[in-house]
């Protein structure tokens, strides 16, 4: 059954219009009068009546045997349950994207090639997820499985039976609807095996280590060293296994430990992560962090104009952007490597972002084209002024302006594809959350775009809509006025509003974490549905936050960076 | 508009009254087609694309083979829906009569395209009246506790808050009741539409 658009997008203001704006028809009185003739003078119900009065003997006789009658019924049907469960043995031999969000591939003959929703996957593909992105497969009617971002799969085994899913690096959540014996979906890691029947759970393969985590139900794990030994997981509970170690947790406390791990006078720009390396910016600053939190370089940026953006790691250089001017740092050392002018003014706060080998600096006049191969500014640029950090789907570049209050797409040459007057300054970078292009303004519009750019969805939430994350249809929109708005992103209607927070929030596996005032940090499990509270012991703000590995970074206003690991 | 107007249409038949109306009680089956007149009258008008003759003799036909019917009900059967399917079979019964009166088809033809300039302001109306129409209907037919909270929260616009107090469950029940609801009802839009809409009988 193909459900149309209107039935999907269901808004609920279609309910209450459905109420308010329509009514019934009413026959007009001369049919309506007939039709009440004919219920009062019916000659057929009178020879039924009668008819019904002559069988009344074998009616009893059903009645007294109505358990008997029934019980004969119950086991036809149990027959015919288990006929039917047998044929169906062989219901799954196809495996299909069924949803994509950003840029997921495989490899043809070394090229990578794009995929995209409805693709039917074959066997033996290896797939692979960009960071950020996220893929989503159907394997026959009954299981869902949603491929993390930096993953890479390979489909080992495909069969009508079972299908084998590799796991070399990333993340896998797997929905197994089914209970039919046999019919399972087996992930595995160079460590393990892990099925299930009926449950949801996730594997990860990070490091050298594989993580199991059970979110619903029982699962089986297969270890894969010498002894094969088999755990099973209930629910909640987490199994790592890292060589021929295993360590078994439940994680249904989660309790987070907050270790300090830097203490600064500024504020806290922003973070970024490259390979085992988290950097943070504040205004006078640049500070290099390992993965365990440790600090490896400070360089002093004290003589140069003071930072404005959010930097940004491409390969081994670091970029941050001063008042007129493009600074590149290296990443191992923190050595100042060169300033690229500018020319125009810099936009506050605006990510750097990297695509394809250009690093997209927005600017006053629009967006300017630094050219990572050449290490020189492109002279292409995007006139759009007032451009925000642009966001990327495949060969598309969205951005929105608080110049010309539109919304606008264009290909990666700078060529118009659509534009869209929404009528209000946004301050907000469009972002892609599962496959939906959203948008925030000024005036605390959220506006949801189809590729094409046409407006399908609307909503109207409180003050500067500044920042839009989210992931498995639920929105975060944080806004200027201290509130985060979550936000059910199928029908488009807020859910929670999360007061007090800064305008930042950010999604890494399974958490969303949303920076408050005084020091709280509110945490939404995505996989459970949870809601929590970290509250660190500072009274400032937490104005950025970040990942790396499988610890968080908060970046407080004035102050510290703690590093927060679930327990 | 007050929600007692909006859930008029929650009619539960309780077991006396389908023993009554499977032997044939008249007064039972005239409460049947007063609460259900309209909604099958008003399918026919949609599906007839407005032809309010068409319609109306459809709903004499369907009434009249619900009569016949009513003895072989079930008590656990939803009314609406046995009513619709009715109608749905004896407008495929009158248009196959009709292939042979050709002006029946000529006459819903003109009606929908003698006046050109307002022929898009109908056909906006009608698709208009079909969406709600399948809201409304679709609304009678999922769980009632879903149909109350969605009402509640759509129509009667309260917050959630407000809700878990006046159906005295707790906030966190009722968002995940609203949600399901929302899924719900999408899946039987979805259901009656290709059930009843999905092809061009004529």
């Amino acid at each position: 059954m193909k459900e149309k658009d209107w039935i999907k997008k269901l808004k609920p203001s279609d309910i209450r219009d459905a109420y308010t704006k329509y009514s019934y028809k009413t026959p007009a009185d001369h049919v309506d009068e007939s039709i009440i003739q004919k219920i009062d003078d019916n000659p057929v119900w009178d020879r039924m009546r009668h008819e019904d009065d002559e069988k009344a003997p074998s009616s009893r006789f059903m009645h007294r045997n109505r358990v008997l009658l029934a019980a004969a019924a119950f086991v036809i049907l149990l027959c015919a349950a288990v006929i039917t469960l047998l044929i169906s043995r062989h219901p799954y031999a196809y495996l299909m994207l069924s949803r994509v969000s950003g840029t997921v591939s495989f490899s043809k003959d070394g090229v990578p090639v794009s995929l995209s929703a409805e693709d039917p996957i074959e066997e033996k593909l290896r797939i692979t997820t960009d960071q950020n992105a996220a893929a989503w497969f159907g394997y026959g009617d009954k299981t869902v499985m949603e491929v993390y971002g930096t993953s890479e799969i390979l489909v080992a085994t495909l069969s009508a039976d079972f299908i084998m899913i590799d796991l070399s690096e990333g993340k896998i959540k797997v929905d197994e609807n089914t209970k039919i014996p046999g019919a399972a979906t087996r992930i595995r890691t160079p460590d393990a095996v892990v099925y299930a029947k009926g449950t949801v759970y996730t594997v990860e393969y990070d490091r050298m280590r594989t993580m199991i985590l059970s979110l619903e139900g029982t699962v089986v794990v297969e270890a894969r060293f010498k002894a094969r030994e088999s755990f099973i997981l209930k629910e909640g509970e987490e199994l790592i296994l890292e060589g021929e170690s295993v360590i078994r947790h439940d994680v249904e406390e989660k309790e987070w430990d907050v270790t300090e791990v830097y203490r600064t006078g500024e504020d806290i720009i922003g973070f970024d992560a490259g390979t085992n390396r988290l950097v943070a910016l504040t205004e006078h600053s640049l500070l290099c962090f390992d993965e365990n939190g440790v600090l490896v370089w400070m360089t002093d940026l004290s003589k140069d104009t003071p930072a404005k953006s959010v930097p940004a790691i491409v390969g081994n250089e670091i970029f941050i952007s001063s008042l007129y001017s493009l600074l590149v740092f290296d990443l191992l050392t923190g050595k100042y490597k060169k300033t690229v002018d500018l020319v125009e003014t810099v936009a506050f706060n605006f990510r750097l972002t990297p695509y394809r080998g250009t690093l997209y600096i927005p600017v006053s006049a629009g967006l300017f084209l630094y050219d990572l191969l050449t290490g020189s500014l492109d002279a292409r640029y995007l006139p759009f002024p007032g451009a925000t950090s642009p966001l990327f789907i495949n060969d598309t570049m969205i951005v929105a302006s608080y110049f010309t209050k539109t919304v606008a797409a264009y290909d990666l040459d700078g060529k118009s594809r659509w534009s869209r007057d929404i009528g209000e300054r946004s301050y907000c970078p469009p972002a892609l959350v599962d496959d939906r292009i959203i948008a925030g303004s000024y005036l605390g519009g959220i506006y949801r775009f189809s590729r094409t750019g046409e407006i399908m969805e609307t909503m109207k939430a409180a003050g500067d809509i500044r920042y839009i994350t989210g992931k498995d249809g639920i929105l975060f929109a944080s806004s200027q006025k201290n509130i985060c708005y979550m936000i059910d992103a199928d029908a488009f209607t807020i859910e929670r509003e999360i007061t007090e927070a800064t305008s930042f929030s950010y999604i890494s596996g399974c958490y969303c974490l949303v920076g408050s005032k005084k020091g709280r940090i509110f945490v939404y499990d995505m996989c459970t549905k949870e809601e929590g509270e970290i509250t660190l012991q500072y009274d400032q703000d937490v104005v950025s936050l970040h990942s790396l590995g499988t610890s968080f970074y908060a970046g407080l206003a004035q102050g510290a960076i703690v590093k927060l690991d679930v327990r | 508009m007050r929600l007692i107007d909006v859930l008029i249409l929650i009619i539960i038949f309780s077991d006396e009254e389908f023993r009554d109306l499977k032997k044939c009680r008249p007064d039972v089956f005239l409460k049947l087609y007063t609460e259900y007149r309209d909604v099958v009258y008003s399918f026919l008008v949609l599906r007839c694309k407005g032809n309010e003759a068409a319609a109306e003799d459809i709903l004499s036909d369907t009434f009249e083979s619900a009569m016949l019917s009513v003895p072989k009900l079930s008590s656990q059967i939803n009314i609406c829906s046995w009513l619709m399917n009715i109608a749905y079979r004896r407008m495929c019964d009158y248009f196959k009569r009709s292939r042979r009166d050709s002006n029946i088809i000529e006459s819903m033809k003109h009606s929908l395209h003698d006046t050109p300039d307002a022929a898009d302001e109908v056909i906006e109306g009608m698709e208009k009246d079909h969406r709600f129409f399948l809201i409304r209907t679709a609304m009678e037919q999922i769980q009632p506790v879903y149909k109350e909270v969605m009402l509640l929260k759509y129509v009667e616009e309260l917050s959630q808050k407000e809700i878990a107090r006046k159906t005295g469950k707790s906030e966190g029940t009722v968002g995940v009741i609203l949600t399901r609801a929302r899924k719900a009802l999408r899946k039987k839009i979805a259901s009656l539409d290709n059930s009843y809409f999905g092809e061009d009988i004529r």
